[in-house]
């Protein structure tokens, strides 16, 4: 009877070895990546009635910094930055008159966009 | 009328029997009893194949665009020089290799299939780093050294 129960461990254990090993190779080569290119923001759109100010994402560029300025006359007189992770913003205590923005990644950021005159 | 030990032996047959039944049965439904045949002599001969290494060029990335303090994506080519179907097991930076930028690479197991003599382009999300790098590293592309290994599927 032991002779019989042990015959039927050993053949169990047979039953549980893997099949085969898979066949691995290795060589070496080159991965790419790319950084970003950090350029200021285009095409921005500015509204004063609802203070709504847009610009087209730049690529690779996770978050923007965004001044505006309540005065008509050019240079100075701007509130900000105010930092945005998406290519809008919204002036919120005030109408904006001109705005300018740039894009941030990390420590890395671009020139200020030109002043855009809002409409 | 059977005695006392006669019944004993019976109980110890029948269990044997069981387990016997049960241990073949585990051994695989798919095994086919062998036929009793007979049998000739001589010599077959068969090579196995030698598992050939794959071949490795840069991949470009499209996505995922490194800058300071963020992971972007990496990208590797990687053929299949065999005749059997492989897998990517596992992209590595080859050691000793010095990456500029403050970049650092992830090991990555992709487990990407690739069919028997055919290429694929490996992506591999948020697998290289960048510390704080400086100004000069904006828009450069990266050729990064690494190891690829391909398994057998």
């Amino acid at each position: 009877m032991r002779t019989v129960i042990a015959g039927a461990a050993v053949l169990c254990l047979l039953a549980a070895q893997p099949a085969s090993a898979a066949w691995t190779t290795s060589s070496q080569g080159p991965a790419g990546a790319k950084a970003a290119t950090v350029t200021a923001p285009t095409g921005i759109v500015c509204t004063k009635s609802s203070g709504a100010v847009t610009w087209p994402a730049v690529a690779g560029v996770p978050t923007y910094d965004v001044w505006w300025s309540d005065k008509e006359n050019g240079g100075g007189n701007f509130y900000g930055f105010f930092r945005v992770s998406s290519p809008s913003y919204t002036v919120t205590g005030g109408t904006p008159l001109r705005v300018k923005v740039r894009s941030v990644a990390g420590n890395w950021t671009s020139v200020q966009s030109p002043e855009q005159i809002c409409s | 009328m059977i005695s006392f030990k006669e019944l004993v032996r019976r109980r110890y047959v029948r269990r044997g029997a069981i387990v016997f039944a049960v241990a073949t049965a585990a051994l695989g439904s798919g095994v086919a009893y062998a036929a009793w045949t007979s049998s000739g002599t001589g010599n077959a001969t068969a090579t196995a194949a030698t598992a050939q290494a794959p071949v490795v060029t840069g991949g470009a990335v499209t996505t995922g665009f490194l800058y300071p303090g963020a992971a972007g994506n990496a990208a590797v080519t990687v053929k299949n020089p065999n005749a059997y179907p492989v897998k990517v097991t596992t992209v590595a930076l080859t050691p000793g290799s010095a990456l500029e930028c403050t970049l650092g690479f992830i090991t990555s197991t992709p487990m990407t299939p690739i069919a028997a003599g055919a290429t694929v382009t490996v992506e591999m999300t948020g697998a290289v780093t960048m510390g704080n790098a400086d100004n000069s590293c904006q828009g450069k592309t990266f050729s990064i050294p690494v190891t690829v290994t391909i398994a057998s599927a």
